[in-house]
């Protein structure tokens, strides 16, 4: 047994201590997570409790053949969605054609563009990076902060969200193509 | 080899291709210059990605995410304790006072009990002087209603029968108009 399976067991035996331990080890990341999403620091530590709330009060639920992690940001990730729902933002539908002004995969690379890596330093790049991450499509935005932000694999995105494996590899290039492309015009 | 794709620039850089395929690609790029471009730069961008800034959550988040699932409930025995606390340290003060004061416990309290005892004494006097004074209040007014009555008695019986009825229809006239006053009176403001 994992130390997240332990750590559940004795919460639902009413180890308090047990669940604030699970709190301590997850905060950050589902902090980040949420943080990279909804843009406002105040609103992202409300969702974080939200979440945490969530899982407490559903926990008893968890089935220990899978991962608590993946449990986790999938209902952070349900949690998301509402409030995108409620605030009327496009989730940007996966069966949607790309929008206009994106790049599709398809096609291939060289281009004559001064390149991103000759114009910015690497700290520099990181900051831009961040303020673009809020200007592409939010479902792109969440691929990619799970992967990038959070290190999930590809295969426990695909279980986070629901998607195949290959759907989320191709939508977290599509994430950093449509970044590399707003830096670029930017330029 | 044709020139890349992006998405299989990505698989490439996070080594997720067979080796036969790494293979044709590192080909490629070794006679491609726009490609070598292209790799290097998603490289870059790729490195900034996995090393991007992180935020901190305030200090004290898991204790606010608990005091939230589990709200604070006060329990009968910290009541308990608060009092037994609160006695023991009236007891404390008092001790202390004597110590250093070097009075006499046992003489303070004697003298508080007679103090005690002579209040209850004068509040007794005063409780009995008042009952007797109402009672006699009692006694006067029944003989003055006893008064009244007989005096009335020999009235009626002077004025006769026709005073009575004449005395009676006036009571009843100036009962009936003071009846109608008061309530017209009441009335005043009202619409009706």
């Amino acid at each position: 047994m994992n130390e997240d399976n332990k750590l559940i067991e004795r919460t639902l035996r009413g180890e308090k201590r047990a669940f604030e331990m699970i709190i301590q080890k997850y905060q950050q990341p589902l902090f980040n997570y949420i943080g990279r999403l909804v843009g406002q620091r105040e609103l992202a530590l409300d969702f974080t409790q939200e979440v945490f709330i969530k899982t407490y009060a559903s926990l008893s639920s968890f089935n220990p053949r899978y991962k608590f992690r993946t449990w986790l940001f999938k209902i952070a990730s349900n949690l998301i969605i509402d409030y995108w729902r409620k605030k009327k933002i496009k989730a940007f539908s996966l069966d949607l054609p790309l929008e206009s002004g994106q790049r599709p995969m398809a096609g291939e690379v060289p281009d004559r563009e001064p390149s991103i890596a000759k114009k910015f330093e690497l700290a520099q790049l990181r900051e831009r990076i961040l303020t673009t991450l809020e200007k592409i499509p939010p479902l792109l935005r969440e691929l990619f902060v799970l992967r990038h932000v959070n290190d999930f694999t590809y295969e426990e995105i695909a279980e986070i969200k629901n998607l195949p494996v290959g759907t989320v590899k191709n939508k977290v290039f599509q994430a950093k193509e449509l970044i590399r492309q707003l830096l670029r015009e930017r330029i | 080899m044709n020139c890349l794709y992006p998405d299989q620039i990505y698989l490439y850089l996070e080594k997720q291709l067979s080796p036969s395929e790494i293979k044709k690609i590192e080909i490629h790029l070794a006679s491609c210059s726009k490609c070598q471009e292209a790799v290097a730069e998603r490289k870059i961008l790729q490195e900034a990605c996995q090393s991007l800034p992180l935020l901190e959550t305030p200090r004290g988040f898991s204790s606010q995410v608990m005091a939230r699932i589990f709200p604070a409930k006060t329990k009968p025995w910290l009541w308990l304790t608060a009092t037994t606390t609160g006695f023991l340290f009236l007891i404390l003060i008092f001790t202390l006072y004597f110590i250093f004061t070097e009075k006499n416990l046992v003489s303070l309290l004697t003298n508080s009990a007679h103090v005690g005892l002579d209040v209850l004494k004068k509040t007794s006097l005063f409780l009995i002087k008042s009952a007797k004074l109402a009672l006699l209040l009692g006694k006067i007014s029944i003989q003055f209603i006893i008064f009244l009555i007989n005096s009335l008695t020999r009235f009626m019986k002077i004025i006769g029968p026709e005073g009575q009825l004449i005395l009676f229809l006036l009571a009843f006239i100036l009962f009936t108009s003071l009846y109608l006053g008061i309530k017209k009176k009441l009335l005043t403001g009202e619409k009706a």
